[in-house]
C-alpha cells in the first residue's frame, strides 16, 4: 500500500485511542464511526489502483452464477451458562444488560426465582435459567467472565436472568437442526428443540415455549 | 427513496437504488472493436455476456481512473427494441449510498437532449445532485448497438 496522509486520530483521542484531550465529538456523535471524518478517510482508502488478483479473483467469481441464499432464516441469541452454550430465539430477547442491583425475596418457594433486579427503574423478576436446566457453575469461568443479564420476554411477563457470557446473534436454517444427542442430561435436554453447530460449537436451541412455561410455574 | 451516489470526475450524479442489480469492482474486460467508444468492453456477468458503458466517457470524452472506488454498477436496461437486459455502468467514487426524501427532490428546469436522462435533482447537504434515469441515458447510437436479442 501505498503511503497516504490519514490522520487516525481515531486511534489517538478517538475511540480506539488513550490519548486526552479526548476528540470533543465524541461528546455529540459518541462513536467514531458516526463521524465524516471516520468516513472520509475510509474513501480515501479506496481512491487508489485495485491490484490484479483482486480483480482477478471477482473476474473468476462473477463467472459462476448467482447462488441464491436462503432468505429463510432464524435468528437466535447465543450464550453460555456454565460449560453448555444456548440460543434462544431473538424475538424473546428484549434487552442484554450490566446488573448489579440485586434485591432477594423473603418467602420464596422455588429457587428458580431468584429475586428481583432494578434495570432502568423497573423491577423485573430474576430468575436462574443454570437452575432451572440443573446446571453447575463452570469452574474455568471465575478468570473470563463476562456475566450479564439477559431480558427475555413472552406475551406476558418480562424475565431478567443471569448468564456466564453473552455472545452473538445467529441465524441459521432449520433444516441445520440436529437432534439433541442422548448424552445430554434430561433436565436440560427436555428444554432443548435442537442442535445447532456454530464455529465449533454445538449450540442447543431452546424450546422458548417450554422455558417460558417452566418459568411461570416456578415463580 | 435510497440513492446510490456515483462521480464522473468532480461531478456527483445519483441512481435510484432500485434500479441498480448489483455493484462489482472495474474487472478487465473483452474489448469490442468497432464498438462505439463508450462501450468500454463486453464480460461475463453471471453467466450472461454483459456490456458495459463507461459514463465518464460518455459524459466527459475521457475513460474513467483506475482505483478502487470505480467500479461497475449493474442495472436492468430496457432496450428500444423491447427487450430488457443487464448492463454495466463505469463510474467513479461509487463508494456511498444516500437515503433522501421524495420532497428533496425537484426539477432541474433544463433538457439537454430529447430524451430526459437528466431531468430531477436531489438537493444534498450544500450540493445537488443529478440523477439520471437510467432507461433514458444511453444516446441512439449506443443503444442502437445494444438492442440486439439474446441468444
Amino acid at each position: 500500500m501505498n503511503s497516504m496522509n490519514i490522520n487516525d486520530c481515531w486511534n489517538t483521542i478517538g475511540i480506539w485511542g488513550d490519548q486526552s484531550p479526548r476528540c470533543e465529538r465524541l461528546k455529540d456523535i459518541i462513536h467514531c464511526q458516526n463521524c465524516e471524518i471516520y468516513t472520509q478517510a475510509g474513501s480515501k482508502l479506496l481512491d487508489r489502483p485495485a491490484e490484479k488478483s483482486y480483480l482477478e479473483e471477482w473476474k473468476d467469481n462473477l463467472n459462476q452464477p448467482r447462488i441464491e441464499k436462503n432468505i429463510h432464516l432464524k435468528s437466535a441469541l447465543v450464550f453460555r451458562m456454565g460449560d453448555e452454550w444456548f440460543a434462544l430465539a431473538s424475538k424473546f430477547v428484549k434487552e442484554i444488560t450490566h446488573c448489579d442491583k440485586h434485591h432477594s425475596l423473603p418467602h420464596r418457594k422455588s429457587q428458580v426465582l431468584r429475586g428481583l433486579v432494578n434495570v432502568h427503574g423497573e423491577l423485573l423478576l430474576n430468575v436462574s435459567l443454570g437452575y432451572l436446566f440443573k446446571i453447575e457453575k463452570s469452574e474455568i469461568e471465575s478468570k473470563y467472565t463476562n456475566e450479564r443479564y439477559i431480558i427475555i420476554h413472552d406475551d406476558n411477563e418480562l424475565f431478567a436472568f443471569p448468564a456466564t457470557e453473552v455472545r452473538e446473534i445467529i441465524h441459521y436454517n432449520m433444516e441445520d437442526l440436529q437432534a439433541t444427542p442422548s448424552t445430554i442430561k434430561k433436565d436440560t435436554s427436555c428444554f432443548i428443540k435442537g442442535i445447532i453447530r456454530h464455529k465449533d460449537t454445538d449450540v442447543g436451541l431452546l424450546n422458548s415455549d417450554l422455558v417460558f412455561s417452566a418459568l411461570h410455574k416456578n415463580i | 427513496m435510497l440513492i446510490l451516489g456515483l462521480n464522473v470526475g468532480k461531478e456527483q450524479y445519483g441512481v435510484e437504488a432500485t434500479r441498480v442489480i448489483e455493484i462489482v469492482p472495474l474487472i478487465e474486460l473483452k474489448k469490442v472493436p468497432l464498438a462505439e467508444q463508450s462501450i468500454k468492453g463486453i464480460f461475463n456477468y453471471r453467466g450472461t455476456p454483459t456490456p458495459v458503458i463507461d459514463l465518464c466517457h460518455l459524459f466527459e470524452s475521457r475513460f474513467c481512473n483506475n482505483n478502487l472506488s470505480t467500479r461497475i454498477i449493474i442495472i436492468e436496461y430496457k432496450a428500444l427494441s423491447g427487450i430488457s437486459r443487464p448492463i454495466g455502468l463505469i463510474a467513479e467514487k461509487v463508494t456511498d449510498v444516500m437515503n433522501c426524501q421524495v420532497e428533496e427532490i425537484s426539477n432541474s428546469g433544463i433538457q439537454v437532449q430529447q430524451k430526459d436522462f437528466l431531468g430531477l435533482v436531489y438537493k444534498h447537504n450544500d450540493d445537488i445532485i443529478q440523477l439520471i434515469d437510467t432507461y433514458n441515458l444511453l444516446p441512439e447510437s449506443i443503444s442502437n448497438q445494444l438492442s440486439k436479442h439474446l441468444n
